[in-house]
């Protein structure tokens, strides 16, 4: 039955594996034409004079971007047709009325033909991890400098989730050809179905994989206004943490909703350098402007109730908790998708 | 005592509100070839995919060589060749035998390929290359393979030419001959099935209007030609409808034959003429 599959899927499934394997395959060459023409400590190439680094950036960000949409580019085509080309042609008939069970003939078609696609997506999701992140301290690009490892896009494109998304991808796509017996039809719900849970694990469910940290600054070091300094040794910089939620608390820890503008920083009358002050007159000047601009807005987030500024996040450290509770969840869904969509198997007709 | 292999008691069955099989009873007794004959739409493919568990009855019982028929598989013992052939396409025949071995534990390799051999075709060929009659040879010999007892096959001899015909026809009869495999065959060309087939079943306006052996079925009917009412000449025979013979307009009559009524002409009915007679007839008859 499973070599009777493989030779009736070969198509399908050497398409489904080897599409990430060749993304993988050309990204680890990119990468490796990248380290050899580019410093490894240089941040963003593409904002200096090196064109070739820069197209290397570029081709190394389409990749990721190819990542991203592979889950539901494979849903579509494989997830699919895997059983709407066998129902248009009315040859599931001749699956079903063999000695063999329902069951048994959906789940070896599912497990031959989207078992090898998920791995080759896990393959795919190490390569791009490696890519972006195996020697350069700051990732490959603009975006990996600024945002966390745990956010959108970058999390869906690295490691083991884009295998997770690609499972869920491939088994909407199979129970939505069984459910709608229509191939066209059944490719629109997967689009739109698949995509909306790629965006929705980032902006709805990953939050609440663990409780974030929380960081209190006194009101005096979050509108001082005073700035953050940066090391500038590689080596001591932090991979970006991914912040989910900051507030004024009172003095009991709980949530202040201030509304809006309700106290306002006051930069109407900013100073200006006056014609006959010197640099430190002026920057005197400003410090006492400042300060006093900041005292006006503490005294009167104080008046309302504020004592301190939390910031909840989560550092660059729980990524593989955060990967394989994201890739897990997704293969649950998977097996509960793919158990329900077995009662369409029951009602399949010819 | 006989043997059935397949009974259907009280099956309704409708799609979206319109009825396609109505209180459909009957049985098929186990060695006989049986023609099951109506017009296109009579449901003749319904009541093939309800004996197989593709669909499943709104109403009443299918008994398949002993056992209820559900939907979690077909029934063991039973083949079913559905209308289209359905086939793998881009599989080649020796591939497509395959299929036929790895699903079915009861599989007979050397048969199938030897009736695969027998109609002079390639196991290389691909699928989607052979002709429809090539195609129809592979379907049977992958639902003989599995050395069914009860074999259902629907349509079998459509699209194909005289000879191709003639080819699967003796399969069949062979197959039944030296295996005592019980076949059901439909058809809306009587011509097709009357060389094969012992039994008849015929299906008109959703239900099984006719069953029995097709020697009772035609001596139990006879023709009657002539002037005046067909009825009162019948006495107490039940006209079934009125055809067009190469002799002329008849009335086809169910019953015993009685005395020559004056002015008219009674003649041995045909099995073509009592079921075109029956495909006919108006539901009140």
């Amino acid at each position: 039955m499973i070599r009777v599959t493989w030779r009736q899927f070969r198509g399908t499934i050497l398409v489904g594996v080897l599409t990430p394997l060749f993304l993988a395959v050309a990204i680890a060459a990119v990468t490796s034409v990248a380290s050899r023409i580019g410093s490894p400590n240089v941040l963003f190439d593409c904002f200096g004079l090196s064109t070739t680094t820069c197209l290397t950036e570029t081709a190394l960000t389409l990749g990721s971007l190819a990542t991203l949409a592979l889950p539901v580019v494979l849903g579509v085509f494989v997830g699919v047709t895997v059983f709407s080309r066998d129902i248009e042609r009315g040859t599931h008939v001749l699956g079903l009325t063999q000695a063999v069970g329902r069951m048994r003939w959906y789940w070896t078609r599912v497990l031959v033909v989207f078992t090898p696609v998920v791995l080759a997506m896990v393959v795919l999701g190490y390569v791009v991890l490696w890519s972006r992140f195996g020697s350069n301290p700051y990732g490959g690009s603009l975006v990996d400098a600024i945002t966390s490892r745990l956010e959108f896009p970058t999390f869906g494109t690295i490691g083991v989730v884009p295998a997770g998304y690609t499972a869920l991808g491939l088994v909407i796509g199979s129970s939505a050809a069984l459910l709608l017996r229509n191939t066209i039809g059944a490719m629109i719900v997967t689009l739109i179905a698949t995509v909306a849970v790629i965006v929705a694990f980032p902006t709805v469910v990953r939050e609440h994989y663990a409780t974030p940290e929380v960081r209190h600054l006194t009101l005096d070091a979050s509108e001082s206004g005073r700035s953050v300094a940066y090391a500038m040794d590689p080596s001591e910089i932090e991979r970006p943490s991914w912040p989910v939620d900051s507030y004024y608390a009172n003095n009991s820890g709980e949530r202040l909703d201030l509304p809006s503008g309700a106290c306002p920083f006051d930069d109407g009358q900013w100073p200006e350098p006056r014609p006959d002050e010197t640099t430190a007159d002026f920057d005197l000047r400003l410090d006492a402007f400042i300060a006093n601009r900041s005292q006006v807005r503490m005294d009167c987030l104080r008046s309302l109730g504020a004592d301190h500024y939390d910031n909840h996040f989560f550092e660059d450290r729980m990524l593989w908790r955060f990967q394989f509770t994201e890739a897990a969840l997704c293969l649950l869904l998977a097996a509960v998708l793919a158990g329900v969509s077995t009662l369409s198997v029951r009602r399949l007709c010819p | 005592m006989t043997d059935t292999v397949l009974t259907m008691t009280g099956v309704d069955k409708s799609f979206r509100r319109t009825p396609v099989l109505q209180d459909c009873v009957f049985s098929v007794e186990r060695g006989t070839v049986t023609a099951l004959v109506g017009s296109n739409g009579a449901g003749k493919s319904t009541l093939m995919s309800l004996a197989v568990g593709l669909l499943r009855p709104d109403r009443g019982e299918v008994i398949v060589l002993g056992q209820r028929v559900g939907q979690r598989g077909i029934t063991p013992g039973l083949s079913y060749l559905a209308q289209h052939k359905p086939l793998y396409p881009r599989l080649t025949v020796k591939e497509m035998l395959h299929f036929g071995r790895s699903t079915n534990p009861s599989w007979n390799h050397d048969y199938a390929t030897e009736l695969v051999d027998a109609a002079d075709i390639s196991m290389s060929a691909k699928i989607k290359s052979l002709s429809p009659g090539h195609r129809t040879r592979v379907a049977l010999a992958l639902a003989l393979g599995r050395r069914p007892e009860l074999l259902l096959l629907d349509e079998p001899l459509a699209d194909l030419d005289p000879v191709a015909r003639r080819d699967v026809a003796r399969t069949l009869m062979r197959d039944a001959a030296e295996h005592g495999t019980t076949i059901v065959l439909s058809s809306h060309v009587l011509s097709e099935l009357i060389e094969v087939a012992d039994q008849l079943l015929l299906l008109r306006e959703h239900r099984i209007r006719l069953a029995g052996a097709i020697d009772d079925i035609t001596d139990d009917h006879y023709l009657m030609a002539g002037s005046g009412d067909p009825a009162a000449a019948a006495q107490g025979g039940s006209v079934i409808a009125e055809i067009n013979g190469p002799s002329g307009t008849a009335f086809v009559v169910h019953g015993t034959r009685p005395a020559v009524a004056p002015g008219w002409r009674i003649d041995d009915a045909t099995l073509d003429d009592v079921v075109l007679a029956h495909l006919r007839a108006r539901s009140v008859s």
